[in-house]
C-alpha cells in the first residue's frame, strides 16, 4: 500500500523532459532515498512533490488526496508537507523556537510573538485554530509498525476541545517538545545567525516537522556540512524520524547516507527512475551495472553464460541472470535475497555461450577459499588501499591478460603487495547483457 | 529640486553680502536722492562701445521683437553703446534673478520692473533715480516728448510713492479690455458690448438664454476683475499713503454681489486658461490683457467676428487697468555705464521703437506720435482690433497704486473673490475681511 | 638603512594611510555636504533673525518665530492662519503621498518580483516617471486635468459623470465625496476632518504616480535579496500569499522600507515642483498654493515669502527652521516607533 502515490509523473522544462515518466510509491511511516546524480532530476521530483513547480501529466496523492493531477494542482502550502532544505534556511529575523513554532496554528491564547515559550506552556490547551491544520495538529501519532493504523482516527479525535491533552498540545509546548527533540532546548531565544550548520539544520528539521507534517521532504540536508558532522547528525535524523514514524523522501546524490539511512531507495538517472528497492536490494541485486556502480564499487568482469554460470577470468563462477529490464517499482521486502529468480528469471536465461558482463561486489572476493561458495583462483597483489577498519587490495589474476580485480578485506587479514593468494568467492556473481 | 535646497542656494550668494551690508545697513537712508546731478549727466563724456546688459521677460513674438529693437538700436546709436539682452522668465523668475544678482554679481544694466518691485529695489538703494537724466540739456526728454506719453503710462513712472521722483521709464504696455465675439453677440441679439455692469449682467443672461453659452470665463486670478469693476465706479481700492481700503463700500459690496451672481447663475465659469474658452467660442467674451490682441488675431483668423471694447464704466471718467513693467536702471556705480543704460531706455520708450514694438506685438505704444509711423499706422489698418485696442482702452488705463503689499493683497483678494464666487462666504463678510487684511498689510509693508 | 628609520618611515606612511588618506577621499564630500547643507542650515537660522529683503535691512531677533507663531492660527473666525494652513496641507500631503506610495511600490514591487511577463517593461514603465523631469510631467498631468479640454474630463463626461475643475477646485473632498452618495456634512466638525482640497488630490496623486518607480526599484533591490528558498521554507510550512507578505517577505525587507519611509518622508515634506508645476504652470496664473491657499506646502510658503512678499526673506528663513525642525521631529519618531520592527541581519 502506497501512502504517498506517484503516478506516471513528468515535469519539462521547456524542451527538456526534467522527470520523464516516475512512478513512486512511499509506503507509510517509512523513508525514501532518492539517490542520483546531479542533474538526473531528483530534485526536482522533490519540489513536484512539494508543489513547488508546475508538472506537465501525471498524479500524485498523499493519504489517498489528490494534490497534484490534472485540473489539480493543490497550493505548496496546503499539502501539509513538512520541508527541509539543503541550507537550512531559518528566518533569520525570528528566534529559534519561532522559527521551530512558524507552522504551527496561532490563536489568541498562544499568538504572543515575544513570550517566552516556558510562559505560554502551562495555558489552556486544545485552542488550536484553523481548520484545515486542525486535522493534522491533532491526528494521532502511529503508535507503532508502518500500517499506521492511527491515521485513520476516529471522528472523536478531530474533536477540538478533547481531554486528550497530549494531542491539544498548545503553541508553546510544542516548541519546546521539539526544541527538546532535536537537542537544542537551550537555543530556543537564539537568532539563526548565532547557530552553527548542524544547528540550523535542526531547527529547519524541527520546523519541518512541527505541524505534524503528512509527508517529510528532504533536500540534500547534511551535504552542506562537514563530513563528520554529516554523518553523526544523519544518524541522528534517521533515528528521530523514525522515533515519530514519519513518512519522509530524503533526496541525495550521496549512495552510503542513502543506503544507511533509507528503508526504500530509489535510483534516479536523466529523468527516470532505475530502480526501486530495500538499501539491500539496490546494494546488491542492482538492475544494471550503473546502478551497480552508482551505489558501490564493482569487479566488472567479461564472461559466456554457461547454464546458469558464467565463465570468467575468475573462472567458473555460479551467477544470477540479471537481465530482466524491470523498474521495481513496489517494494519487495520479503524476496529472499540471493535466491532464485522466480519464474521470470528462469524463463528468460540467455542461450549458452552468450557473451554477458560479470559483476561482483569487492568485498565478495574473500581470501583463500574459507566462506567461498565458488571455486577459488590465484593472484597476485598488487596494490593495497588502507582504509582503517577494512581495506581495498589490488590484484592480478593469473590468466594471459593479468585481469585485474580488487578485493575489499577486513583489516586483520591484510596481505602484502607481492604476496599470492588464493581468491574465494563468496556469493553469487551477477550476470548483465552485454552493452 | 526641493525649496530647501533653493533657499539654501540663495543663502549661499547672499552670504557674499553679509559682512558688506551688517556694517553698511545705514546705507539705505539715502534712498530717493539723484546720485548724480543733472550737470555731471552733462559733463559725462560717453567712451564708444559701452556695453550694457538688460534682462526682460519677452519671449515669442515679443521677444523676436525685442531682438529687432535691439539690433536696431546697437546700429544706429551715436555712441556705439552695444546692449546685450537676455531673457529671463516669467516676472516673478525676473525679480528672483535680479535679487539674485544683486546679492551676489552679475546685476545687469537695465530690467524690466513693476511699481511694486521698484518700491523694493528703491527702498534698498539699487536702482538710479531718472531726474537728473530727464532735466539733462544733452541726454535729457524735451517737453514735447514728455507731452507724447500716453497719460497713464507716464503716470506710472512718476507714482507718488516715488515722493516726486521719475523712477522707471516705459518699456511697453497693455490694459485690460472686453473682448467679444461679434457673430455669437448677433446671434444672441446683442449689437453692441456693455457699457456699465447692469448691461453687462442682462447681456450674460440674455446670451445663454438664447445660446445655452456661458458669457465670459475668469481665470482663477479674479483680483484684476474685482479691481475694474471697483475703478469703473469711481473708487480706488486701497490708499497707500493713509493705509486705507474702499473694500467695504458700497461698491465694492455691489461689485462681489455680481460676480457672485455671475457665478451662481452659470453665466461665468473659472477657466485657467480664459483665452482658450473665447478663441475656441464657448464663451462670447473675455476680461482681459489687450497684449494678447496679438495671439488672438492668429488664433481666431477668420473663425469669427470680434473685437475689443473697453471694459463697463460707471463714472463720467473711464478708467481701466494698466498693466506690463517698466525699464529701471539697476546702480553700477559706473557713471558711463548708467548713461548707456539711460540712453537705451529713453530710445527704447520713443517713437521709432514703440511704433516697431506696438506693430510685432499686442502691446499697445508708450507714445501717441507712433501711430502716425507708416509701420504701425499700416499695422493698424491692416489689423483693427489693435487699433480698437489702443483707441478704446488703452488710453483709459491707469496703474493701482503700488505699494510693496501689493502681491501680498492681491493674493489676499484673490482668494476672498474666490470663497465669494464659491459662495462660502456672503459679499458682506467677504469685504470686510478683505478691508481688514489689507489694512493690516498696508500698515505692516515697508515704507520708503 | 637602521631598523629604527625603517620603523619611523613605516609609522609615518601607516599615519599617512591611517589618517590622510580617508580625509582626503572624504574632502570632497565634506566640501560639498559644508557649502549646500551646514553653511546654509546655518546662515538660515542667521537670516532669520534679520529683516532681510534684497540684503539685511533690520536686526529684529526673534520676531519672525513669532510671527510665525502668530500666524499658525490668526485667520478669520478661529480658523488656520497662513502658517497654520500651511501646516494642514503639508500634513495631508505627506500623510497622502508616503505611506500610500509605499504600499502601492510594495505590492507593485512584489508583483515584479515573482515571475511575470514583460517584467523588464513594466519595471520600465514604472521607472520612467521618476527620471522623468517633474516639470515637464507635471505640464503633462495639468494637460490631462484640464477641466476644458482635459482627456479625464472627457473620459468622466463619456461615461455620464460631471466634469470636475481638478487644479482649479479648492473644496475639500470630504463633504464633496459624501454629496456624491446623498450625505450631509456638519459644520460643527473641525474643518481638517474635511480633508485635502480636489487640487491638492490632484497633486497628491501626480506625487504618488511620480515618485512610484523610485519606491518601486529601491523595495525590488530589497526583495531581490530575500533567499527564495526561505520562502519556499515559509511556503511549505502552511503560509498563504498575504502571510507571506506580513511575515516573511515584510520583515525582511524592513531595513529597506524603513529607509525608504524616512527618505520619502524627507522629500515629501520638501516637495515644491509636484506643487508648484501643477498650481502655478501651465498657465494657471493665480500662483504655486492655489486655489486658496489649498495646495499651499510649507516649501511653497517658503518660496510664497522668499520671492514674493517684500522684506520677507527673514521670515522664509524661519519658515525653513521650521520646517527642518518638524522634519527631523517627524523622522525621529519614526525612528523610535520603527526600532523594534525592523529586523536588521
Amino acid at each position: 500500500m502506497g501512502w504517498v502515490t506517484i503516478e506516471a509523473l513528468s515535469v519539462s522544462y521547456g524542451d527538456t523532459h526534467v522527470l520523464d515518466d516516475v512512478s513512486l510509491r512511499i509506503p507509510r511511516g517509512s523513508l525514501v532515498a532518492v539517490l542520483g546524480p546531479s542533474g538526473c532530476g531528483k530534485t526536482t521530483l522533490l519540489r513536484a512533490v512539494a508543489g513547488l513547480l508546475p508538472v506537465a501529466s501525471g498524479t500524485i496523492r498523499v493519504g489517498g488526496r489528490l494534490v497534484t493531477g490534472p485540473g489539480v494542482q493543490r497550493a505548496p502550502e496546503k499539502r501539509g508537507m513538512g520541508w527541509v532544505p539543503q541550507d537550512a534556511s531559518l528566518f533569520p529575523h525570528l528566534s529559534v523556537g519561532e522559527n521551530i513554532g512558524f507552522g504551527l496554528p496561532r490563536t489568541k491564547q498562544n499568538d504572543d510573538l515575544y513570550c517566552e515559550p516556558g510562559e505560554a506552556s502551562g495555558r489552556v490547551g486544545g485552542l488550536l485554530a484553523g481548520l484545515t491544520r486542525r486535522g493534522r495538529a491533532n491526528r494521532a501519532r502511529p503508535a507503532s509498525g508502518l500500517a499506521g493504523t492511527a491515521a485513520h482516527a476516529s471522528p472523536l479525535a478531530a474533536v477540538p476541545i478533547s481531554p486528550d491533552r497530549g494531542r491539544q498540545t498548545s503553541r508553546a509546548a510544542r516548541i519546546i517538545e521539539l526544541a527538546t527533540m532535536v537537542g537544542l532546548t537551550e537555543l530556543v531565544d537564539r537568532a539563526p545567525s548565532q547557530l552553527s550548520g548542524g544547528q540550523a539544520q535542526r531547527v529547519s528539521l524541527a520546523r519541518a516537522l512541527a505541524p505534524r507534517p503528512d509527508l517529510m521532504l528532504l533536500d540534500e540536508p547534511f551535504a552542506a556540512l562537514d563530513p563528520l558532522l554529516r554523518s553523526a547528525l544523519r544518524t541522528e535524523v534517521a533515528a528521530l524520524l523514525r522515533g515519530q514514524h514519519n513518512t519522509s523522501l530524503l533526496v541525495t546524490h550521496d549512495q552510503e547516507e542513502a543506503l544507511s539511512l533509507a528503508d526504500f531507495v530509489a535510483v534516479m538517472r536523466g529523468g527516470k527512475i532505475l530502480q526501486f528497492g530495500t538499501p539491500a536490494d539496490v546494494y546488491e541485486r542492482p538492475v544494471d551495472p550503473w546502478v551497480a556502480g552508482f551505489v558501490g564499487d564493482t569487479v566488472e568482469l567479461d564472461g559466456q553464460w554457461k547454464d546458469g554460470r558464467v565463465e570468467c577470468a575468475l573462472g567458473s563462477l555460479a551467477a544470477d541472470w540479471m537481465g530482466v529490464p524491470a523498474v521495481h517499482v513496489k517494494p519487495e521486502r520479503e524476496r529472499p535475497l540471493g535466491g532464485p529468480m522466480g519464474e521470470r528469471g528462469a524463463a528468460l536465461t540467455p542461450a549458452d555461450g552468450t557473451g554477458v558482463s560479470v559483476l561482483l561486489r569487492p568485498e565478495w572476493l574473500t581470501l583463500g577459499a574459507r566462506g567461498s561458495a565458488q571455486p577459488t583462483t590465484d593472484a597476485v597483489v598488487t596494490a593495497i588501499a588502507y582504509a582503517g577498519h577494512d581495506a581495498l587490495v589490488s590484484l592480478a589474476l593469473g590468466d594471459a591478460e593479468k585481469t585485474a580485480v580488487r578485493a575489499r578485506i577486513a583489516a586483520p587479514d591484510l596481505p602484502r603487495i607481492g604476496d599470492r593468494v588464493t581468491l574465494g568467492i563468496c556469493q553469487n556473481a551477477l550476470a548483465y547483457p552485454l552493452g | 529640486m526641493n525649496i530647501a535646497k533653493k533657499t539654501a542656494l540663495t543663502s549661499f550668494f547672499l552670504a557674499g553680502t553679509l559682512l558688506l551690508t551688517s556694517c553698511g545697513l545705514g546705507a539705505a537712508a539715502s534712498s530717493g536722492e539723484a546720485a548724480i546731478s543733472a550737470e555731471s549727466v552733462d559733463g559725462t563724456d560717453l567712451p564708444t562701445g559701452v556695453e550694457i546688459d538688460f534682462w526682460h521677460i519677452q519671449a515669442t513674438i515679443y521677444g523676436e521683437a525685442i531682438t529687432e529693437m535691439v539690433q536696431e538700436f546697437n546700429a544706429t546709436n551715436e555712441w556705439g553703446i552695444v546692449v546685450n539682452e537676455s531673457f529671463k522668465g516669467s516676472y516673478q523668475e525676473l525679480n528672483q534673478a535680479v535679487r539674485a544678482a544683486l546679492a551676489g554679481g552679475g546685476a545687469p544694466d537695465v530690467s524690466m520692473a513693476y511699481e511694486n518691485d521698484v518700491l523694493e529695489y528703491v527702498a534698498n538703494d539699487v536702482i538710479v533715480p531718472l531726474d537728473s537724466y530727464l532735466e539733462s540739456d544733452n541726454f535729457g526728454v524735451s517737453e514735447d516728448d514728455l507731452g507724447d506719453l500716453v497719460d497713464g503710462v507716464l503716470a506710472r513712472q512718476r507714482v507718488d510713492a516715488y515722493d516726486g521722483h521719475t523712477l522707471s521709464w516705459p518699456h511697453g504696455n497693455s490694459s485690460m479690455g472686453l473682448y467679444y465675439n461679434a457673430d455669437l453677440f448677433a446671434e444672441a441679439g446683442i449689437a453692441e458690448p456693455p457699457v456699465d455692469w447692469d448691461e453687462f449682467l442682462a447681456q450674460a443672461r440674455q446670451l445663454k438664454e438664447t445660446t445655452g453659452l456661458a458669457y465670459a470665463a475668469m481665470g482663477p486670478a479674479k483680483n484684476a476683475v474685482f479691481y475694474n469693476m471697483l475703478r469703473s465706479k469711481g473708487i480706488t481700492p486701497y490708499d497707500t499713503g493713509a493705509a486705507t481700503t474702499e473694500f467695504t463700500s458700497r461698491e465694492s459690496i455691489e461689485s462681489l454681489e455680481l460676480l457672485s451672481q455671475l457665478f451662481t447663475e452659470e453665466l461665468v465659469y473659472t477657466a485657467a486658461d480664459t483665452e482658450q474658452e473665447f478663441t475656441n467660442e464657448r464663451t462670447a467674451t473675455e476680461i482681459g490683457t489687450t497684449a494678447r490682441t496679438s495671439t488672438k488675431i492668429d488664433q481666431i483668423g477668420d473663425k469669427f467676428d470680434w473685437s475689443v471694447a473697453l471694459t463697463p464704466q460707471e463714472t463720467d471718467e473711464p478708467i481701466t487697468q494698466l498693466f506690463g513693467g517698466n525699464h529701471v536702471i539697476l546702480a553700477s556705480a559706473d557713471p558711463e555705464q548708467e548713461l548707456a543704460a539711460w540712453l537705451f531706455m529713453r530710445w527704447f520708450a520713443d517713437t521709432d521703437a514703440q511704433s516697431i514694438y506696438a506693430a510685432r506685438t499686442g502691446y499697445s505704444p508708450a507714445v501717441k506720435s507712433a501711430l502716425d509711423t507708416p509701420l504701425l499706422s499700416t499695422n493698424y489698418q491692416e489689423n483693427p482690433q489693435k487699433a480698437d485696442a489702443f483707441e478704446n482702452v488703452f488710453v483709459n488705463a491707469q496703474i493701482m497704486p503700488p505699494t510693496a503689499a501689493g502681491n501680498a493683497i492681491d493674493d489676499m483678494v484673490t482668494g476672498i473673490v474666490e470663497e465669494v464666487v464659491l459662495g462660502w462666504v456672503t459679499p458682506q463678510e467677504a469685504a470686510e475681511r478683505m478691508d481688514a487684511e489689507a489694512t493690516r498689510l498696508l500698515q505692516s509693508a515697508p515704507q520708503n | 638603512m637602521s631598523t629604527v628609520s625603517m620603523m619611523r618611515l613605516r609609522r609615518k606612511r601607516r599615519r599617512l594611510e591611517r589618517i590622510w588618506l580617508p580625509t582626503l577621499y572624504l574632502a570632497p564630500t565634506l566640501l560639498l555636504l559644508w557649502a549646500f547643507d551646514i553653511y546654509p542650515i546655518f546662515l538660515s537660522a542667521w537670516m532669520s533673525l534679520w529683516r532681510w529683503g534684497i540684503k539685511a535691512e533690520e536686526f529684529i531677533g526673534l520676531d519672525n518665530y513669532s510671527r510665525v507663531f502668530d500666524e499658525i492660527g490668526s485667520g478669520p473666525g478661529g480658523t488656520p492662519g497662513e502658517v497654520g494652513n500651511s501646516l494642514l496641507v503639508t500634513a495631508f500631503y505627506v500623510v497622502g503621498t508616503v505611506p500610500v506610495t509605499i504600499i502601492i511600490a510594495f505590492v507593485i514591487a512584489n508583483m515584479l518580483n515573482s515571475r511575470i511577463r514583460f517584467l523588464a517593461v513594466l519595471r520600465t514603465a514604472y521607472f520612467v516617471p521618476y527620471i522623468t523631469s517633474t516639470v515637464a510631467a507635471g505640464l503633462a498631468f495639468v494637460w490631462l486635468l484640464n477641466p476644458q479640454i482635459g482627456v479625464l474630463n472627457s473620459a468622466l463626461e463619456s461615461v455620464g459623470l460631471p466634469a470636475q475643475q481638478w487644479l482649479l477646485d479648492p473644496e475639500p473632498v470630504g463633504p464633496k465625496v459624501l454629496s456624491m452618495f446623498g450625505i450631509g456634512w456638519s459644520e460643527n466638525l473641525p474643518g481638517f476632518l474635511e480633508g485635502p482640497s480636489v487640487a491638492l488630490v490632484c497633486v497628491i496623486v501626480f506625487s504618488v504616480w511620480n515618485s512610484l518607480g523610485f519606491a518601486v526599484v529601491i523595495i525590488l533591490a530589497g526583495l531581490v535579496t530575500i533567499d527564495p528558498q526561505v520562502k519556499e521554507a515559509a511556503r511549505m510550512d502552511g503560509v498563504n500569499s498575504w502571510q507571506m507578505a506580513t511575515r516573511i517577505t515584510m520583515p525582511l525587507v524592513s531595513p529597506t522600507l524603513f529607509l525608504l519611509l524616512i527618505v520619502s518622508t524627507i522629500s515629501s515634506f520638501q516637495s515644491f515642483n509636484e506643487v508648484y508645476v501643477l498650481t502655478s504652470g501651465g498657465g494657471y496664473g493665480a500662483g504655486a498654493g492655489s486655489p486658496l491657499d489649498s495646495t499651499l506646502t510649507l516649501p511653497v510658503l517658503i518660496f510664497r515669502h522668499l520671492y514674493e512678499r517684500p522684506s520677507s526673506v527673514g521670515f522664509a528663513a524661519a519658515l525653513s527652521m521650521l520646517l527642518f525642525v518638524l522634519v527631523l521631529g517627524v523622522v525621529l519618531l519614526q525612528f523610535r516607533l520603527a526600532e523594534r520592527r525592523v529586523h536588521y541581519e
